[in-house]
């Protein structure tokens, strides 16, 4: 059962952030399938629980020149119907996270915003925003300012969000063409689960070995969603060999330090399984894949 | 803990209630309306016993707030059937042997009827999409699949 | 018996009920001025509680009441007498409740709980049946010399031991001696959750006339009634517990969970309604466990393989409180070698009180715990002497021969073809032995193992009885309405397994009528039904069918006698044939049932005769173990089967993906074939979560962090949706039962864990000794299997043929 609370249902953006400033131990509810779940296990105290979905203004999903802009309200079930995720390859990520986010219910009620503003370091959309160098556009009672999401999250379930701030929008850079893209996890079952770990990939100009660049962020493995930056200079720019491929594996998993009370997956299986998912990954996104790896570049 | 008056229309029938803010969409309808078909089986969004359709969508609940749900259309289970029978996917649920203890199935049969209504004629895949959130402890599933599909098939068959 | 009915699959009775969202459960009963209770639950696992401070919850608005331990003066138990409906001095278990509020409303119930301030002081606790059984361990019942126990219970004062069940043939001393190959090896089945989708829940109103009444989700309204009457001291007919249908049970609901202290709260509010619904996360921690064994079973056999020699010691976390989980270790023991003849035995099942919630009967009762044991014991010892794992069980089958279980009863084939299902699975999943066999396998795709994809192959029969009280009687009532339809009142509990089309079916052949008129009324009242010990142990359809056979005898004489009257001849030469009464040689003479079952009406008006209600009962024949050698008539009735796994483990994430699995069993009779062949691929679904996905993790202070769908994880659809599910029932009738069924409703779930485990072994060379064999367990197991030999193993077999 749901602690009480006071419910508000601003109608500007203005006034939400105002209420989210002024009020007591506020919420903001969008989707609701963190909020209450939060609510209910008395994770999270809230006395005034202030609702988005009348806001004026806060919109959807909607393609903005080169960028995809993936508004407060826009549920996963709007991410999805998005043309732009089906036929951008470097928005791909977006789709794979949208398939596995919970189930079918739950998308039609969750948000994006929504999910990245928990500050979940396992959440469905962490590690994509962080591979596609997202933006994220927050409103407050002093205005809006936009920050990368690398900057947004700040440790488990903290984020940069200032008393009455919100999330009103992720400004998502579309790659061009030549870019492949996707999101891959562990989980205990098949099913609807919570991501044990996960990886997402975005690769531009994946069919040029010397001019590509991998970029690839994890999720559930480190306090935030996190980079790889050496791991992916060592795949970018030149063949992915075999020798190459193990040494980013390997790398990649001495870079992780989990910690040892997650419920989901614990640290040696999170470290075999980002080395796992990298190479399953890439096999996926580079077709010409296994003759290149087979391509021997080592003496 | 603040009041307010909701009007929604459950099953085609319009009704007003004063509800407090932290009432979830699954109390109201289960306390409030004696509309019992929704199930609590984990509170949480995690289980499916709790579905309903809102607006025609099938959404978890217990994790609605009545609040929220003001100016909507809920569909239950108690909606389909009708005063001459069962609708055709309750009686696809009966005729493939898909109930044992129950408790899935209001949740199974709507997120069905939801799936049916877009998509009539779904692929195994589809089906598994829009129940996969739905946990039953006692069937094993198969039969829920063949009962989807049975509804889908005579649906066709008009 | 003519069997038209039994056999066919006619549709399930209460199926319209529940797809209209009409059926009720516990949770959606409702009553005027109805009160709500909310419990406070201890965080350590054990704990004296030096204080409670109530006082500012009970001022709070809308509470009628705020009890602690020591305001529930009462005891509850059946076998042995060792729980109170909360804890009093000593919290025993995170997550035991110690404080209780009943107020208008929940909202107001958990405002009051949250005022209540509970000092602890925390003690030293025993979390598994190693610490607790190892001298100096801490005490969880310092006081267990002083509670009442029936008869045949032997606990250990002084020691957490509170049940040492044991039964031994031959010497086994000497026979492991004498043993050419010995193969011993330690197993563990660690704790399980029901996660039944219904939760816990009760309605109890204490009247002003000192009448108890009871709405519980329970399994058994009876128990229920025993508990709370014995409890309180209130003679049965005061008590009235009613049940409906159930949202799953699997044993979780099976003895009694909330309905003592619901039962006891309502007696601090007499006149009203008091309702305790537990959550999601109590139903996990606050109802019972499941399972919770470890074994070391250690056989000694021949070098050609057969089996001379076995001992077996098993020990069980039985939680904190021990009635629920008693009666689990002698079904655990005795059945704990599986169906295979073994002259020389000792096995030995103890049940450790441990500072973790109980343990209570869980789909399978001890079968599948010891079993999975025996099962995989029975794989390293075919591979100990080189021989198939098939080959080596139809070498040391029970049944055929004829020989002795370890109680010491005869088995022989009219048991169970037992064989016939080994021959079935091992044919459907690619392991038969045989030539035919071998060939009708591989007319048919088989899978292949392929880079980093391991394909293996394994089975494992199961043997089970029913556990049950000697006195465990089923009674039912035919009551003949005006029309010639009859009532059939029986007091089994609908929980999803379709008993009532069962029954109703039987009753329709029995009488000779058509089965739409037989009417098996849902629900249960204690006041009007008659009584029947619970419904477990897979036994409601077997001894509902002895006990209407029963019934019918007598209601056949009754109706003989008043058509006899009708006719003016003597009652032996009145016959009853298909809802007709006449005269044998004279069959013109003749009355439909109707004219005869609510007596008869001559020309002149004057009626003779009378409605027609008789009550039939049945138990079968058993006595109490033997108290030196733990041998009895303990087993009652027999079902063997075999169930085998086609599996593929995916190399690089230890994930197992089961391709296909079978399940062979004797049901003896299928009285319904669609519901039977439901139940048992419902159970193997259930199975396979034990198998593969479900575990509890424990946290340092011996409380359950994974209380919670999110993080207990149970098969989802997208689980089994690739699964080619294979049932056989093969019908070996029970000698002399009018309808020869056998039990059947938990068996699919038995030998799920060792056929998997089995498979697993087989596509990778891993041995499993305890499951669930989730992804990250059998990688890591992979992966330090590698770390430990260099060079790589060489492929498995890619072909089915082995």
């Amino acid at each position: 059962m749901l602690r009480p609370f006071d419910y508000h249902r601003p109608r500007t953006l203005d006034e939400a952030c105002a209420l989210g400033a002024t009020l007591a131990d506020a919420a903001y509810l969008a989707g609701g399938t963190d909020l209450l779940v939060k609510i209910r296990d008395g994770k999270q105290r809230a006395r005034n629980v202030i609702d988005l979905k009348r806001v004026a203004g806060l919109g959807r999903v909607r393609r903005d020149g080169d960028h995809l802009v993936i508004g407060a309200l826009c549920t996963i079930t709007d991410l999805l119907h998005a043309e732009e995720v089906h036929a951008e390859p470097g928005l791909a990520v977006l789709r794979d996270a949208g398939v596995v986010f919970g189930c079918e219910e739950i998308r039609h009620r969750a948000t994006v915003c929504g999910n990245v503003a928990h500050a979940s370091p396992g959440a469905e959309y962490g590690s994509p925003m962080f591979v596609l160098e997202a933006d994220c556009v927050l409103h407050g009672p002093a205005g809006e300012r936009t920050i990368p999401v690398a900057d947004f999250y700040r440790g488990p379930g903290r984020s940069a969000l200032g008393p009455g701030e919100i999330l009103k929008a992720l400004r998502v850079p579309i790659a061009p063409r030549s870019a492949r893209s996707a999101y891959l996890r562990r989980s205990r079952v098949r099913g609807m689960d919570l991501a044990g770990l996960n990886l997402a990939l975005l690769v531009l100009d994946a069919t040029e070995p010397a001019r590509r660049r991998v970029r690839l962020a994890m999720g559930a493995v480190a306090g935030t969603p996190i980079r790889a930056p050496e791991v992916e200079a060592l795949l970018s720019g030149a063949p992915i060999t075999r020798d190459r491929l193990e040494q980013a594996k390997g790398a990649l998993s001495a870079g992780i330090s989990p910690r040892p009370t997650s419920l989901r997956a614990s640290p040696e299986y999170k470290k075999a399984m980002v080395a796992h998912l990298l190479e399953a990954g890439l096999e996926r996104l580079l077709e010409p894949f296994p003759e290149e790896v087979m391509a021997e570049a080592s003496p | 803990m603040s009041r307010h008056l909701v009007t929604l229309t459950v099953n085609g029938a319009p009704v007003t209630r004063e509800v407090e803010a932290h009432r979830t969409l699954l109390e109201v309808l289960r306390d409030g309306l004696d509309l019992i078909g929704a199930k609590e089986g984990c509170g949480a969004g995690e289980c499916g016993a709790c579905t309903v359709l809102l607006d025609g969508m099938p959404v978890r609940a217990c994790l609605v707030l009545a609040v929220e749900a003001d100016g909507c259309a809920v569909a239950t289970i108690e909606g389909l059937a009708a005063a001459r029978g069962p609708d055709p996917i309750q009686q696809a649920f009966i005729d493939a042997g898909a109930t044992q203890c129950g408790y899935c199935i209001p949740g199974f049969v709507l997120a069905a009827r939801a799936l049916l209504d877009r998509r009539p004629d779904p692929t195994d895949d589809d089906i598994v999409r829009a129940c996969g959130g739905h946990l039953c402890r006692c069937t094993g599933y198969h039969t829920l699949f063949e009962a989807v599909r049975l509804a889908a098939r005579r649906r066709a068959a008009g | 018996m003519e069997q038209r009915c039994i056999g066919t699959s006619v549709p399930r009775v209460d199926a319209l009920e529940k797809v209209t969202g009409e059926a009720r459960y516990v949770a959606d009963l409702s009553f005027p001025g109805m009160l709500h209770a909310k419990l406070l639950r201890s965080p350590h696992a054990h704990a004296r509680i030096v204080r409670i401070e109530k006082a500012a919850a009970a001022a709070m608005p809308g509470v009628h009441a705020v009890a602690t331990g020591k305001d529930l003066p009462w005891w509850v138990g059946e076998c042995i007498r060792d729980q109170r409906p909360m804890a009093v001095e000593t919290a025993r278990f995170a997550g035991e409740p110690v404080a209780a509020v009943v107020a208008s409303s929940e909202d107001a119930a958990l405002a009051a709980l949250e005022a209540i301030r509970v000092d602890y002081e925390p003690l030293p606790a025993v979390l598994d049946a190693r610490a607790a059984l190892a001298p100096g361990a801490p005490l969880v019942h310092p006081d267990l010399g002083t509670y009442h126990v029936l008869p045949g219970f032997r606990p250990s004062p002084g020691t957490n031991v509170f049940h040492h069940y044991f039964v031994k043939a031959g010497d086994v001393t000497k026979g492991l001696a004498r043993a050419a190959v010995v193969v011993e090896q330690e197993y563990e089945f660690p704790h399980l959750m029901h996660t039944a989708l219904e939760n816990h829940g009760c309605l109890a109103r204490y009247t002003a006339g000192g009448r108890l009444e009871v709405h519980a989700g329970a399994q058994s309204p009876f128990t229920v009634r025993n508990v709370v009457a014995e409890a309180f001291g209130l003679p049965r007919h005061r008590v009235s517990v009613r049940g409906g249908y159930l949202g799953g049970g699997f044993g979780g609901k099976s003895d009694a969970t909330v309905e003592p202290l619901t039962c006891a709260l309502a007696r601090l509010c007499p006149g009203r309604w008091v309702r305790l619904i537990l959550d999601r996360e109590e139903s996990f921690v606050g109802s019972v466990l499941g399972r919770g064994f470890r074994g070391r079973y250690r056989y000694g056999l021949t070098r050609r393989g057969r089996l001379v020699a076995a001992d077996i010691d098993l020990l069980m976390a039985g939680g904190a409180y021990s009635w629920t989980a008693v009666n689990i270790l002698p079904c655990a023991g005795h059945n704990g070698i599986g169906p295979y003849f073994v002259p020389d035995l000792e096995i030995h099942a103890r049940g450790l009180y441990t500072n973790t919630p109980p343990v209570g009967a869980y789909r399978g009762y001890g079968h599948p715990d010891s079993q999975f044991m025996a099962e995989r014991h029975m794989d390293l010892c075919a591979r100990a002497v080189g021989m198939d794992p098939v080959a080596f069980r139809l070498k040391n089958l029970l049944g055929k021969s004829g020989k002795k279980n370890p109680l010491g009863q005869r088995v022989d084939s009219s048991a169970g073809d037992l064989e016939g299902c080994i021959k079935l699975v091992a044919q459907d999943i690619g392991m038969a032995t045989s030539p035919e066999g071998i060939r009708a396998r591989e007319a048919e795709p088989s899978a292949v193992s392929r880079p980093a994809v391991a394909v293996g192959r394994g089975l494992a029969c199961l043997m089970k009885s029913p556990g049950q009280a000697t006195n465990a009687f089923t009674t039912v009532v035919l009551k003949f309405n005006e029309d010639g339809t009859v009532h059939v009142i029986s007091a089994v509990s609908e929980m999803g397994q379709g008993v009532h089309t069962a029954i109703a079916q039987i009753a329709a052949d029995l009488i000779e009528i058509p089965v739409e008129k037989v009417y098996v009324p849902q629900g249960t009242d204690t006041d009007y039904s008659p009584y029947d010990w619970q419904t477990v142990a897979s036994r409601a359809t077997w001894m509902q069918g002895r006990a209407i056979a029963a019934a019918w005898e007598k209601a056949r004489k009754e109706l003989r006698a008043t058509a006899a009257k009708a006719f003016g001849v003597p009652v032996a030469k009145v016959d009853y044939r298909r809802g007709t009464l006449f005269v044998r040689g004279d069959e013109s003479r003749a009355l439909p049932l109707e004219k005869v079952c609510h007596g008869y009406v001559f020309p002149d008006g004057h009626a003779v005769g009378g409605p027609v209600l008789v009550a039939g009962h049945y138990v079968p024949h058993a006595t109490y173990a033997d108290e030196q050698t733990g041998r009895g008539e303990l087993a009652t009735s027999w079902t063997f089967g075999c169930q085998g796994a086609e599996v593929e483990v995916d190399l690089r994430t230890g994930e197992v993906t089961v391709l296909r699995f079978s399940s062979a069993i004797d049901v003896g009779r299928a009285v319904n074939p669609e519901l039977a062949k439901a139940q048992v691929i419902g159970a193997v679904v259930f199975g396979l979560g034990g198998a593969l996905t479900e575990t509890v993790t424990w946290g340092p202070r011996g409380e359950i962090r994974n209380a919670s769908m999110t993080d207990y994880k149970v098969p989802t659809p997208e689980d089994v949706r690739g699964i080619d599910f294979r049932v056989h029932l093969l019908e070996t009738p029970v000698p002399g039962d009018p309808v020869g069924s056998r039990c059947l409703a938990e068996h699919g779930a038995v030998a799920v864990a060792p056929a998997i485990a089995n498979a697993v072994a087989d596509a990778t060379g891993v041995d499993f000794f305890d499951v669930p064999l989730a992804a990250e367990r059998v990688f890591l197991a992979l992966q330090a299997r590698a770390a430990q030999a260099p060079s790589p193993k060489p492929p498995r077999k890619a072909k089915g043929a082995r």
